[in-house]
């Protein structure tokens, strides 16, 4: 598959009054043509801040320390500020994630979703708001073109994310960065502009990064997934691969934390503890303080990347040729089995 | 739209009625008689109150004054005799209304301006120096800025007319300068919070990756959005005008309504301090109707209910 985006060793340390901090440590993913990468973690992993090096768009005390960000080969983190405004809401295009607060109170609704054509094509202004109307109506905006004139007060929360979307959208972006599209918005909603996304992705085949701390949206949205914690990736893989059959216990702990219909015990399970103060991150593995299955090791030396498949990565010490068996939490236990099921040649292999 | 501005129109007429009412007393109370003359006989101040009607019950002349204002007749000057208080304020009105209105616009566009500056350069020295430029046009009182405008621009350097009203434009140039500080600072002060707090929001960030230049994500989204305080402040800063037009125009010797208003309290005429005390409030009371109709241009989410769709 031909990779349209290649984020090359990451690393990015943000200058605070305390020194610095730490955000992202050796981030490494890609992204192939036309799939959707979900990339998920709590808050403060470090995925926003990835994903706005990517737009090209970081706060001013961020200090890009090392790596290459390669859209369709050429390293975006060599562009002038020039080139980088030719890419933005051409190339690469980000929805945010709180559309009550994403638009501009003061501008016509048309004006908004027909400015990006109007900044990357040479066209006329009738033209722009022609098009914008088309692209409203793509996005479920209904009588768009008597809408044109009305700001965004006038809409709901969805309408305005829908709206949101035919910004990114109406330049037909390569890469469609979704920062916790439907984090503002209530269920139903959620439903609907997922859903809208997927549509959308077929209809002008571009390839969407989701970022989202929702493992349930992550299911049904992507196709690989890519696990952050404390500024890293921790694991990587297929979608089915990081949910029956994940390897990092950082990784347990989240599926374990998400409610499912099999689901009895009345309390859900929560990760002990904090994530780690990413001014001075702990030695080794970042995240063996809150790890019950942590051994000595981790929290000496940094686990590499082990390979579980030809698509599925996971950084950590239990997958090290000699490294103990350890008991699965019974949700994984139960993954596993479906994993199984699905793949009787593989876990037979092993 | 009309409805609400008829409605306006008669709150207005309401204000100034109860202001020229409390102004009409509060004169009562004030000690002291505009005919203060030592040389005049006792009969000679009786028969001037009995002239300008000052002998008869107070309620009766209160009467008379409101009667005579809904006329548009705000008496005869005490100090001027034989003068109309209306020809009196319609004579120096001009001026006045010609240097609120120059020190207006010029403070606010360059207030806007360099708090704009201020903000997209926050925390450099261009920052730092705007700021100081703010303290001090808000602290220092405008006298001393018309002072010293006085004495280096048009004493020392001679570009100016150093007073009067005499040149034309060239003598409101100063006084319009001293005046504008005030308001120039006020604005920049609002401006550059306004805009550092707009320019982190969400929009502006949508706008840069829609593929805004900065300048561009400035001038087409942030700008407008961090005027809509200003608008706010724009009341209280034609009132700071005014007072500080009072000052400023007896510096400069300009024959304008400040000057007047000045003159008329240090000689107790009643009839010229409660005629202009109206003319101010009437001009504040329609800076606020224009201001409350400036936003809804400014900011869709309160135009008017009626008006949209």
């Amino acid at each position: 598959m031909e990779k349209i985006l290649e984020v090359n060793h990451l690393t990015i340390d943000f200058n605070t009054f305390a020194g610095p901090v730490h955000a992202i440590r050796d981030v490494s993913f890609h992204l192939n043509k036309g799939e959707t990468l979900a990339i998920v973690g709590e808050s403060g992993s470090g995925k926003s801040v990835t994903m706005r090096t990517v737009m090209g768009l970081l706060a001013t005390n961020a200090k890009i320390e090392a790596g290459e960000v390669k859209l369709e080969g050429k390293d975006i983190l060599k562009k002038s500020e020039k080139e980088l405004n030719a890419m933005r809401g051409n190339d690469v295009a980000m929805i945010f994630q709180d559309p009550m607060t994403s638009l501009d109170p003061t501008m016509t609704i048309g004006k908004q979703v027909a400015e990006p054509l109007r900044l990357h094509t040479k066209i006329s202004q009738k033209a722009a708001l022609k098009e914008a109307v088309r692209v409203l109506e793509l996005v479920g905006i209904h009588d768009a073109a008597r809408r044109l004139k009305d700001y965004p007060h006038q809409f709901s929360g969805g309408q305005r994310q829908r709206i949101v979307i035919a910004i990114a959208i109406i330049n037909h972006p390569k890469v469609l960065i979704a920062d916790e599209p439907t984090t503002a918005l209530d269920v139903t909603i959620q439903a609907q502009i997922i859903h809208l996304l997927q549509e959308i992705q077929h209809k002008i085949d571009t390839a969407i990064i989701f970022i989202t701390h929702d493992l349930g949206v992550v299911a049904g949205i992507a196709d690989r997934v890519a696990v952050m914690y404390a500024g890293k990736i921790i694991e990587s893989g297929d979608v089915d691969e990081v949910f029956y059959n994940p390897q990092h216990p950082y990784t347990w702990g989240l599926l374990e934390a998400m409610p499912t219909l099999e689901t009895k015990r009345d309390r859900l399970y929560a990760i002990p503890g904090t994530p780690p103060d990413l001014l001075d991150p702990p030695k080794g593995d970042a995240f063996a303080p809150r790890n019950r299955y942590a051994m000595k090791i981790d929290t000496e030396q940094e686990p590499p990347f082990f390979q579980v498949s030809q698509t599925h990565y996971a950084a950590t010490w239990l997958l090290a040729p000699g490294a103990p068996t350890v008991e699965l939490p019974p949700e994984i236990v139960r993954r596993r089995k479906i994993w199984a099921q699905k793949h009787p040649s593989q876990e037979a292999a092993k | 739209m009309i409805k609400y501005i008829l409605k306006r129109i008669g709150y207005l007429i309401l204000t100034l009625f109860l202001v020229a009412s409390i102004t009409f007393f509060l004169m009562k109370l004030l000690p002291g008689t505009p005919f203060n003359n030592p040389k005049l006989t006792h009969d000679q101040i009786a028969l001037l109150n009995k002239q300008y009607g000052l002998d008869k019950p107070l309620w009766v002349q209160f009467f008379q004054y409101i009667v005579g204002i809904a006329h548009g007749d705000f008496g005869q000057s005490y100090q001027y005799v034989g003068e109309p208080v209306s020809t009196l304020i319609a004579t120096r009105v001009g001026p006045s209304l010609q240097l609120g209105a120059q020190a207006m616009v010029v403070g606010t566009i360059l207030g806007i301006l360099l708090g704009a500056i201020a903000a997209i350069r926050k925390n450099t020295w261009v920052d730092s120096v705007a700021t100081i430029f703010a303290i001090l046009g808000r602290s220092i009182p405008s006298f001393v800025f018309a002072a010293l405008l006085q004495f280096f621009v048009a004493y020392k350097w001679g570009l100016f007319p150093v007073a009067l009203w005499e040149n034309g434009f060239s003598s409101s140039v100063l006084p319009t300068i001293a005046l504008a500080m005030a308001p120039l600072a006020n604005t920049a002060r609002f401006m550059r919070t306004e805009m550092v707090d707009v320019l982190n929001s969400d929009y502006i960030e949508l706008a840069r990756s829609k593929g805004d230049a900065k300048w561009q994500a400035v001038a087409w989204h942030a700008l407008r959005n961090s005027m809509i305080p200003i608008v706010t402040i724009i009341g209280p800063m034609a009132v700071d005008l005014m007072s500080g037009s009072m000052v400023v125009e007896n510096i400069f010797a300009i024959p304008g309504i400040g000057e007047q208003f000045v003159k008329s309290i240090t000689t107790n005429d009643y009839p010229v301090i409660m005629g202009l005390t109206i003319m101010y409030c009437f001009m504040l009371t329609v800076v606020i109707l224009i201001v409350d109709i400036l936003y809804g241009f400014i900011d869709p989410r309160i135009r008017l209910t009626g008006e949209a769709n």
